[in-house]
């Protein structure tokens, strides 16, 4: 159990070391933080171009919201594909991982907590800009906080499940790895109410954003932290019925991540794909 | 750490190994061939306490057999045993007791120094704290590191790289080390040391064991207690080095440099007894080493007849004692030093 521990805390060791390599800090910060507060001014700027028909504030700090929360998607999600490219590729260690005690789900584990925490900085950051500089601002006393606290919780478990899933596609895909990073990254972002809300999505494209955890997860935080959505369609639903797909939602993707991992994963080490360098 | 596993069982195992790799529709409309055999039906038993040795031509199979007993890969079919667990079934058992080294290579995180790097590597193993900084600085000191310690490992040489590398392979004092090619692309004074330290390593500890390929006959012969002689995936022979030497024994070891020009053929086959094979060429000089063994009372002046027929001239000729090479081009039909061209070198001795 203690070598357990310590086997996790190595790994989120070397992810701190790796994802803040303070010999670089412009790049980090780039990276971290200019690029949601970008897609956040860029939203402004989208907005205030046509506030003359649509003057809903409270929609636009709705979508900041969603899209300040969204850096969880692209920072650990897209990023724990990431690091199977990276170990693989760049540093050809992911044979050693993958050999070692820690094995390769540990290492996503302790790697993706460091995730977790720049991405949050960069949420919070975010936020603070939105609240400072475009004045998009909510009432403290109405938020409430059990409710946020625990879509908060469902939300980061459902991202750290999701990442799996994209770091066993990059086990398995060691050469589409790359294109499949992106275009997730483009594809939740556009799916899952971050910059319009899913009603302007055609219906069928709509179900899946409503099976995306993403999608229920921003809808959440939105209503317990301003008291409303961004989305019609869902803003019919109870509170309870929210969480509660929310909870469904992240459970299925807690099983289909760990499952689909696994199968990913023993399919790479059939095909002898664990080791292959293939891009540099 | 794991405790160990006291058994007295061997500490690697394979009972009829087989890998097949689908090849890509490129090769196979070359070849004809929808699959290459990796490995065929692989019978291994190492014991503990062994420095075994794989020795085969590029293709073999070795770092195939290799990652399927380090649990990279999944054989097609056949059982592959380490520590006593089994490498399909029990990968988590065997990565406790385990740990690889793939020469040549120069992994390591960029990010980190030489140091932060082996530690960080003993703590993947969860070993303690207090036990993991001396081995680190031992090993820093056994691969010549000690001034490169603090830097940055993308800062660091390529041959500097492969020596914090092998000294990674150290780092958790695994019970069975598999070492693939480790002193690949190594300084000879480099290559030496870790050589000895491997052996030492081995005698000093009770119930180590390490699987190594090489290249490097010489390699093979200082470290190994046995040696496989592999080839196209099949074990062509398995013994100790002394006992694979006596297997070739009797008759003479004879080297010629010979000048042979272009389109000159030459078959050896017909002479009883004469297994021969094309060395390495030497293209500064416009020759080709043949080795062969004459048999006891061999027709040496056959074989130069014939050199002449074919419009060949002997640069220089010497004879000497039976070394693993020639045990390994008596089994396999063709030196390892050339190996990459294979197909124009095998046995019979004919030469264009
Ligand atoms: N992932 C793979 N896909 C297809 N074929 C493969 C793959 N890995 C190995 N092979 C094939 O299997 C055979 C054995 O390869 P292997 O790497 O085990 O040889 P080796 O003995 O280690 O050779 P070398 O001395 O060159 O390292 C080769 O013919 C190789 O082309
Ligand atoms: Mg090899």
């Amino acid at each position: 159990m203690r070598a357990a521990i310590a086997r996790l805390r190595s790994a989120a060791w070397l992810g701190w070391q790796i994802d803040t390599n303070w010999a670089d800090p412009f790049l980090f910060i780039v990276y971290s933080l200019l690029r949601p507060i970008a897609t956040g001014l860029i939203l402004a700027g989208m907005y205030w171009a046509v506030s003359s028909r649509v003057p809903a504030r409270g929609m636009f700090t709705a979508l900041y919201l969603g899209n300040a929360f969204h850096n969880f998607v692209t920072q650990v999600v897209i990023g724990m594909g990431w690091i199977v490219l990276e170990e693989r590729e760049e540093y050809e260690t992911l044979k050693y991982v993958f050999t070692s005690p820690l094995g390769l789900p540990m290492c996503l584990a302790g790697r993706s907590v460091v995730k977790l925490a720049i991405a949050m900085f960069g949420v919070v950051v975010v936020m603070a800009v939105g609240w400072f500089a475009l004045h998009l601002t909510w009432d403290w006393r109405e938020v409430r906080w059990p409710e946020l606290s625990l879509a908060l919780a469902l939300g980061v478990v459902a991202t750290v499940s999701v990442g799996f899933l994209v770091a066993g596609l990059g086990l398995l895909l060691p050469r589409p790895a790359i294109q499949i990073n992106e275009g997730l990254a483009v594809a939740l972002y556009l799916m899952c109410g971050v910059i319009f809300p899913i009603d302007l999505l055609p219906a069928w494209l709509q179900s899946i954003a409503l099976a995306l955890p993403f999608t229920l997860w921003y809808e959440a935080l939105r209503r317990f932290l301003l008291g409303h959505g961004a989305s019609a369609r869902i803003s019919h639903w109870s509170d309870a019925t929210l969480l509660g797909a929310l909870a469904l939602s992240t459970l299925a993707f807690v099983a289909i991540g760990r499952l689909g991992y696994f199968a990913l994963e023993t399919r790479a080490r059939r095909l002898g794909r664990l080791d292959q360098t293939t891009l540099f | 750490m794991c405790p160990r596993t006291h058994s007295t069982g061997p500490a690697i195992e394979t009972r009829a190994l087989r890998r097949t790799f689908r090849v890509s529709p490129r090769t196979q409309a070359l070849s004809g061939q929808s699959e290459v055999e990796a490995l065929a039906s692989m019978d291994l038993r190492i014991e503990s306490g062994e420095i075994f040795g794989m020795l085969g031509p590029n293709g073999a199979g070795k770092t195939t057999c290799i990652k399927i007993l380090t649990t990279l890969l999944l054989p097609t079919a056949g059982e592959a045993r380490v520590a006593g667990f089994d490498a399909v079934r029990e990968p988590n058992e065997v990565r406790r007791r385990i740990s690889l080294v793939s020469g040549g290579e120069t992994s390591g995180y960029g990010v980190l120094t030489v140091r932060e790097c082996l530690w960080m590597y003993s703590q993947f193993y969860g070993v303690p704290g207090q036990v993991a900084w001396p081995r680190v600085d031992r090993l820093i000191e056994i691969v010549d590191l000690k001034t490169e310690q603090h830097t940055r490992i993308n800062r660091l040489s390529t041959g500097q790289r492969q020596r914090m590398n092998f000294a990674r392979g150290f780092v958790s004092d695994p019970e069975v080390l598999f070492l693939d090619e480790p002193t690949l692309g190594m300084d000879v004074n480099a290559a030496r040391t870790l050589r000895a330290f491997v052996a030492e390593w081995v005698r000093e500890r009770e119930g180590r064991t390490v699987l190594l390929t090489t290249h490097y006959m010489a390699e093979a012969e200082a470290l190994c207690d046995r040696v496989a002689i592999i080839d196209r995936g099949h074990v062509l022979a398995c013994d100790s080095t002394p006992a694979l030497r006596r297997r070739v024994q009797g008759g003479q070891h004879v080297e010629l440099e010979v000048l042979a020009p272009n389109g000159v053929t030459l078959d050896l086959t017909a002479l009883t007894g004469v297994a021969a094979a094309w060395g390495a060429p030497h293209p500064e000089r416009g020759t080709r080493t043949l080795k062969f063994r004459l048999p006891e009372g061999g027709a040496l002046v056959e074989v130069l007849r014939r050199l002449e027929q074919a419009g060949a001239r002997v640069d220089g000729i010497a004879t000497r004692e039976t070394t693993l090479e020639d045990v390994f081009i008596a089994v396999v039909g063709r030196t390892l030093d050339d190996s990459g061209s294979a197909d124009d070198s095998r046995s019979g001795g004919s030469a264009t």
